[in-house]
């Protein structure tokens, strides 16, 4: 099977020089210059994405929103102009799982099978081990797993189209909690006078634990960083995941406030500031500074 | 009669019990009144240990005003036996017109509280949808002009927006009494085991102004936080 890569910006630049580790790929991104730089790294690039579908069965997708998944497919001199019977597209993209269900449902009229597969932990550099959550028909997936394993073979399969997304969001919606709940009991220990070196052991080893807090609080006192996440993405994520709360009637309040809390940074500090940028709204509220509770 | 105002809970009892107290000199027949912002539970406490003295003690906290006009009675709430309330009606009438009597003791600490709470988080509640309103392209004037008229209609949108909009100030309430008394608020409904989901937020962001703005902010402060955190001003 002959696969191919669109969008091959931050996220999906990563995961195609993985795959080009074991297979040639053909790429397309509308940025030139973002192509260019794979194609020294060994790609084969496609003039446009119509060319790239007509080329692969297997064609990847991974670009900022499900808007622009829809643009990449629909759009003029989109894939659908050359998609044909029996092809299959695997969206990468942190997507809205109700906008992929109507744009696979729109697909399987061209005989084109979708399957969702967006990643999670690669904020942290270790693409090899991603986790990758996969939603869609299953035959179409144990067709395509054999690739997605050339990625990472760290895959969960999570039943139809749009799970994948699902099951994403909610992770990253979990990891929102962790972190703002992290900065909030952190500062209400170091307001308490215990440093943030004396808090880190007891939460890792009680039931206080989480993955934030794990990394979070042993980098707080030096202000190290712990994530590679900007801001208006991280906004974005969780705005996708209290939609689904919205469509499905869950309440959310709790990441709803998360999401006030990250909406605040972006106001305050910029949408292209980096997650971490929440502890320094967290402290202003709180009334200190982290760097002065480090401790040893 | 004595009045008291005392900053917090401990510091009353400490007032009257402690060593060179009010209690080494109170006898039987003597009045306590207290207007501190208090906590209902300890006052309730209080009363039962000065009731054993003979000693009546009843609680009078003093709410902010509904206007602007600093000069305009305040509201006054009293609790605790019927008989001495009404017997100290005229003594409390010296402060305001607007007596309310609210039943056992703590009550009207309650009351005041629950008063106080409502009144700042529904103000907090207010200035940020009308901070929506604004980035939409809204004139804090329409918004105040609209809302009082509709079901909406509250002391934000009806006195402090358009004195907002005029650049007037409109409340010098200190902000670190009213987080207090939010703090008490909501020490009184964990204890009680009342939800106060709403009620927390709005603590919450009275903190952050109190912290923010200081010993002298108050409670206008509260429409600069709102405006940092939602990156609009709501004066222009």
């Amino acid at each position: 099977m002959k696969v191919g890569y669109v969008g091959v910006g931050t996220m999906g630049g990563a995961l195609a020089r993985r795959l080009m580790q074991s297979r040639p790929l053909m790429v397309f991104d509308s940025r030139p210059e973002i192509v260019e730089q794979m194609v020294r790294d060994g790609a084969t690039p496609a003039p446009d994405a119509a060319t790239l579908a007509r080329e692969c069965d297997v064609i990847m997708v991974c670009v900022p929103t499900s808007a622009v998944v829809r643009r990449v497919i629909f759009g003029p001199g989109g894939l659908a102009d050359t998609l044909s019977p029996g092809k299959i597209v695997i969206d990468q993209t942190t997507g809205s799982p109700s906008e992929t269900r109507a744009i696979a449902a729109h697909l399987e009229k061209l005989g084109v099978t979708m399957i969702d597969a967006p990643v999670s932990g690669g904020t942290r550099g270790a693409v090899a081990t991603i986790a990758i959550i996969c939603g869609g028909p299953q035959e179409a997936f144990e067709k395509v797993r054999p690739i997605l394993r050339e990625i990472s073979p760290n895959i969960v399969y999570c039943g139809g189209i749009g799970n994948g997304h699902a099951a994403k969001l909610v992770q990253n919606a979990v990891a929102g909690c962790n972190r703002v709940i992290t900065y909030e009991c952190a500062a209400v220990a170091c307001r308490c006078g215990v440093t943030l070196a004396e808090l880190a052991e007891p939460i890792r080893q009680s039931s206080g634990w989480n993955g934030g807090a794990e990394r979070i609080i042993p980098a707080l006192g030096t202000d190290r960083q712990t994530t590679d996440f900007r801001m208006f993405l991280a906004v974005k994520d969780l705005r996708l995941a209290l939609e689904i709360g919205d469509e499905v009637g869950a309440p959310m309040m709790v990441a709803n406030i998360v999401r006030s809390m990250f909406q605040i940074c972006i106001n305050q500090k910029g949408p292209t500031k980096n997650l971490d940028e929440v502890a320094y709204v967290i402290e202003e509220m709180s009334g200190l500074k982290f760097t002065e509770h480090g401790g040893v | 009669v004595i009045f008291l105002n005392q900053p917090t809970a401990s510091e009353t009892r400490e007032a009257i019990f402690g060593i060179g107290g009010l209690a080494e000199g109170l006898s039987p027949g003597k009045i306590l009144v207290d207007q501190s912002d208090g906590d209902p539970d300890a006052t309730r406490a209080l009363a039962g240990e000065l009731a054993a003295k003979s000693v009546t003690l009843i609680d009078a906290p003093v709410s902010g005003h509904y206007g602007c006009d600093t000069t305009s009675p305040e509201t006054i709430m009293v609790s605790g036996p019927a008989d001495i309330c009404e017997k100290l009606r005229p003594v409390l009438q010296g402060f305001s017109a607007k007596v309310f009597y609210c039943g056992e003791i703590g009550n009207a600490q309650v009351v005041h509280l629950v008063n106080s709470a409502m009144s700042a988080v529904t103000q907090i509640a207010t200035l940020e949808v009308m901070a929506m309103g604004k980035k939409f392209g809204l004139s804090l004037e329409t918004m105040a002009e609209v809302v009082s008229l509709g079901s909406g209609r509250n002391r934000t949108s009806e006195i402090m927006a358009p004195r907002l909009a005029a650049g007037q100030k409109t409340s010098d309430f200190p902000l670190p009494r009213m987080a207090n008394i939010l703090n008490l608020f909501m020490q009184l409904g964990t204890r009680r085991g009342a939800s106060m989901i709403a009620t927390n937020v709005g603590r919450g962001l009275l903190q952050a102004s109190a912290h923010r703005f200081g010993e002298n902010g108050d409670m206008d402060d509260t429409v600069h936080l709102v405006e940092s955190m939602a990156n609009t001003n709501l004066h222009r």
